[in-house]
């Protein structure tokens, strides 16, 4: 019955990956439907009136989908993990049960907002626009508290000390910016499309804009992704010090090589858009070509840096190219500090740099193919790095369902996976073992 | 003529000057000695640290020979002068066993002088300011501290054995005063 | 009878200047937003009646302070009332300060020629930060000790002049003593009265020029002016037409009363509910004790830890920038254009400031409070 076992975690795996994605994207595109509405009003731009109607009809579309897959969620985690499900589930009963009423009043305020368009007065359109994104962000707060519960759990009693456990404020600082990162993102990605299959110069202006638009929120808040995640990263070490071994040091450190990848592609790609998009204002500036230039080179250099892996061993095939176990260039401190600082300072020149050139853009639709194409790009290895990050997350505390508290092996003893066959020593065996790293050397453990 | 028209502005020209000197000598009369007075302190450190306690009692060796791989804190009782005032305190010490030898080292994190603790399920030396981390006979693994935790120079003398200068402040910061000289 | 005590006034003291900043014309629109300014007010006030009073009683030594506290908290008639007011007015003058420098930030109010008032509200807003911090010191208790340590050696990490400060400050190596008397003169007479001098020049300064409409359209006298060919630079937009006015007293002095009685209300409501007696219970031992700086320096705080090691300098530097850099915001965004919708750069860069500021301090939050 080990099949039917590794099933399981795959079931639910994609199930809650597939789910995140959606529902975040609902939570972002709330809060980005709502501004994009409030500053339609405010400048009385047609353009923004069209775009937050456009993204009110995506989410209307979405909703119905994360609704089931979240159903879908619950009763795999209900039939396969019964055990993990009931104990999370007494733990935190208010939360979750606050999450889905707070989602079904999103969903009251969303299909309102989308089929009353023009029909409502203005300040009761965007009221209940600004009430569902509330309503969102608030069920986003709540099921962050279950999810980082799972990874640095705290004693359960007081309740406040079981919600605000060591990881909650910055999971959920992650993930609003990353919300609204990702659902930049996305709606760009969707316009990039759009534009590419029209051939109306009208639609491809609003297209081209609309894409612009929304990497101002996307790339402005993916610059935060990096410091929130660090100080994520260090409530996570002082937590629950091996699920850090294990994802930063240990045999799973190349999902994260891969995910600072990701976000290498994700700020380069970014840079070489909004520089294509803003090339008109700075057209006859020689300095600006330099600067452009010497950006780049730091920019792939900081990358590099980065990017490079420190513990060589747990790199799936570097065995066939190096011998060494650890990559002295990899270090966190202070190479890979001043890479991090290096990519977010010029990403924050470069963004001031984009706003000031887009303040002065009138003519849309004449960019060519290029920084659609980028904007594909961009959407797509956003979606990649967030199911890997989930990854990532979830499969630092393996072998715990809750760190510290549960294994998955009390699991299988009761779940369908099949009677515990191996005897009752599989239980003896300290589950910390299987996380703790060969003797905690200077240099070893030095990089974070 | 020209004289007398240009008399006027010789003596407003006179007073001006006149003004700025005297507020000029005002401002010398006043600024040295009071920026002598508030730094005052700074420049009697050295004289201060001279006429606090020199060596400080930490335990007794019988007690010291028990300290085993993992790091045991000591209070230490000292006396040090303030100004006019002579203080009694006390700080922490580590004392561990490293390769056979005793080792007394700082409690006192190296990023920004917060007070470390010991922790027995993590196995580390932990800052709870910023999260430094430090080893069992700390050294850094972790966290912004800059440099590991300084190691104290101690005797022993009738069996007990003494920190030496408990109120020096070379604990903090980069570099090891100490190793430059 | 009155009209002739009036006289007599008028003619010693020369009332008809009051009278003519009273009746000063103020836009109507966004009023309620322009009591920010005098919220601050109001709270610095309160912050100078509590500490004097609390002055009383305090006694700035090493051995006493705490127990004076101790007495002020636990033995003196309504001193526990004074002392959480003086601490939670503090609390809630940090956020004010914060809307109050962002309502103006964000409405253009220090385009020319307002700059002079810019840059004093800055000046302001550095001295009331180093009265919080001097403050933090004087309850003398564990935590206001490892306060001290740590803002001494944080301020030790300046390349070149590091040490030196950090023994001028702390007046010594360690904080001690020394350290406790510099921080109050610090606290309760150097910095208010530098502060005192600078909220006169700032009040002298907004009466000079009046407030700024916040979103009144301007931008038609500023195209028809360009069209004339002034340079943007040179432009001043300060006319408003007298319907879109109203003189300063009674309606603004209105509202600003509502909002002080509000503010000290709830300061009040909150020492009642919520009074500041941390001296309850044992003492924790040493090693237990983590220092909590104030949530004021939350933010601070957590873009310090970012910068390890060899790093240190750089984060602490770059902050210093920022709050040197305060002052010349006037002088980088230049024209003349107030509107937050049609300057959308200054409008966003503003936010994120903000927003970057809040994220760190829960973040620092969240630290402090699981540690």
């Amino acid at each position: 019955m080990e099949g039917s076992f590794i099933g399981s975690r795959l079931a639910i795996a994609i199930t809650a990956s597939v789910h995140a994605l959606f529902a975040t994207f609902i939570v972002g595109g709330m809060l980005l439907g709502a501004t994009a509405e409030s500053v339609g009003v405010l400048t009385r731009d047609e353009r923004y009136e069209r775009l937050s109607h456009s993204i009110a009809r995506t989410l209307v579309l979405m909703s119905a989908t994360v609704a089931f897959l979240g159903v879908v969620l619950v009763l795999f985690l209900t039939i396969l993990w019964p055990n993990f499900w009931t104990l999370l589930f007494r733990i935190m009963f208010w939360p979750l049960i606050f999450e889905a009423s707070m989602f079904l009043g999103e969903a009251a305020c969303l299909y309102p907002w989308y089929y009353s368009w023009g029909k409502w007065p203005r300040k009761t359109h965007l009221l209940i626009a600004w009430l569902g994104a509330t309503f969102g962000v608030v069920a986003m707060v709540m099921i962050d508290t279950v999810g980082s519960f799972l990874l640095t759990p705290r004693p359960v009693a007081p309740a406040l000390h079981r919600m605000l456990n060591p990881s909650m404020v910055q999971l959920t600082l992650h993930r609003f910016a990353g919300n609204l990162s990702w659902f930049g993102f996305g709606i760009a990605a969707l316009s990039a499309i759009r534009y590419l299959r029209t051939k109306d110069p009208r639609e491809r202006a609003y297209h081209e804009w609309a894409g612009a638009f929304a990497i101002t929120l996307g790339f402005g808040f993916l610059l935060l992704m990096p410091i929130i995640g660090f100080s994520y990263l260090k409530a996570i070490r002082f937590a629950s010090e091996g699920a850090f071994g294990r994802l930063m040091l240990g045999e799973k450190s190349w999902i994260f090589v891969l995910q600072v990848f990701l976000i290498d592609v994700l700020i380069l790609v970014g840079t070489w858009y909004m520089f294509r998009i803003a090339n008109f204002h700075y057209r006859d500036n020689v300095y600006f070509k330099r600067y452009r230039l010497i950006t780049f080179l730091l920019l792939a250099v900081a990358a590099v840096v980065f990017v490079m892996p420190y513990q060589m061993r747990y790199i799936p095939f570097a065995e066939y190219f190096t011998s060494a176990e650890v990559n002295p260039w990899g270090k966190m401190q202070p190479n890979k500090y001043i890479a991090m600082g290096v990519m977010i300072g010029l990403g924050i020149l470069n963004y001031g740099f984009y706003l000031g050139a887009l303040r002065f853009k009138t003519e849309w639709g004449g960019g060519g193919r290029l920084p659609q194409v980028l904007l594909i790009v961009l959407g797509l290895f956003t979606i990649f790095s967030m199911i890997n990050m989930g990854y990532a997350r979830e499969n630092a505390r393996y072998p715990y369902l809750i760190y510290g508290k549960m294994t998955i092996e009390e699991e299988r003893e009761i779940g369908l996976g099949g009677g515990s066959r191996e005897g009752p020593t599989s239980r003896q065996e300290n589950p910390e073992e299987r996380n703790r790293q060969a003797p905690r050397g200077l240099e070893e453990t030095r990089k974070r | 003529m020209n004289q007398t028209a240009e008399e006027p502005i010789g003596r407003r020209h006179f007073m001006e000057r006149a003004i700025l000197s005297i507020f000029g000598a005002i401002g010398v009369m006043l600024t040295p000695p009071i920026l002598g007075y508030i730094l005052s302190p700074v420049f009697r450190i050295r004289e201060d640290l001279s006429q606090s306690t020199r060596w400080a009692p930490v335990a007794p060796v019988s007690e010291m020979e028990t300290v085993g791989d993992l790091p045991r804190t000591f209070d230490v009782p000292y006396r040090v002068k303030e100004g006019w005032r002579v203080r009694e305190t006390s700080r922490q010490v580590y004392a561990v066993r490293k390769g056979g030898e005793l080792a007394l080292f700082s409690t006192f994190c190296t990023h920004l002088g917060c007070p470390t603790a010991w922790d027995d399920a993590k196995r580390m030396v932990i800052c709870p300011c910023h999260g430094g981390l430090y080893n069992n006979f700390g050294e850094v693994i972790g966290g912004p501290p800059p440099r590991n935790l300084a190691s104290l120079e101690y005797k022993v003398e009738n069996g007990v054995v003494y920190l030496k200068d408990p109120a020096n402040v070379y604990e903090v910061g980069w570099k090891d005063p100490r190793k430059r000289a | 009878m009155r009209q002739s005590i009036r006289d007599w006034f008028d003619e010693r003291v020369g009332l008809d200047i009051f009278e003519r900043m009273l009746q000063k014309p103020l836009p109507k629109r966004g009023a309620w937003f322009y009591t920010l300014g005098s919220a601050t007010l109001t709270l610095i006030t309160l912050q100078f009646i509590t500490g004097a009073f609390l002055m009383f009683y305090y006694v700035p030594d090493g051995e006493f302070a705490e127990s004076s506290i101790r007495y002020i908290t636990e033995q003196v008639r309504y001193g526990w009332y004074l002392r959480s007011m003086h601490r939670w007015s503090a609390n809630l003058l940090f956020i004010v300060i914060g809307l109050h420098i962002f309502r103006v930030f964000v409405s253009g109010s220090f385009k020319r020629p307002r700059e002079m008032t810019w840059i004093i509200g800055a000046f302001i807003f550095w001295t009331v930060i180093g009265i919080g911090l001097t403050g933090g010191l004087l309850p003398w208790d564990s935590n206001a000790h490892w306060i001290g340590t740590v803002f001494g050696n944080t301020l030790s990490y300046f390349p070149l002049v590091g040490r030196f400060l950090r023994s001028a400050l702390l007046g010594g190596e360690h904080v001690g003593t020394l350290t406790l008397t510099r921080f109050y003169a610090l606290h309760v007479w150097v910095l208010p009265l530098v502060l005192g001098i600078l909220i006169t020049l700032h009040l002298y300064l907004i009466r000079k020029h009046g407030l700024f409409g916040s979103v009144i359209e301007y931008r038609d006298q500023i195209r028809a002016l360009e069209a004339q060919g002034v340079r943007r630079e040179s432009i001043i937009v300060t006319k408003m037409t007298p319907d879109e006015t109203e003189p300063f007293y009674p309606a603004q002095v209105f509202r600003d009363s509502i909002i002080a009685f509000s503010l000290i209300t709830l300061v009040s409501l909150f020492s009642t509910l919520f009074p500041f007696s941390p001296y309850r219970g044992e003492e924790p031992p040493p090693t237990r004790i983590i220092p909590r700086p104030e949530w004021f320096f939350w933010s601070v705080d957590e873009w310090l830890m970012y910068f390890p090691g060899k790093l240190i300098p750089i984060g602490l530097v770059l902050i210093t920038l920022f709050f040197l850099f305060l002052p010349f915001i006037p002088f980088v965004e230049r024209h003349p254009e107030v509107s937050p919708i049609r300057r959308p750069v200054s409008t966003i860069i503003g936010a994120w400031v903000y927003l970057f500021i809040i994220i760190l301090a829960m973040m620092a939050g969240a630290r402090i409070f699981n540690y």
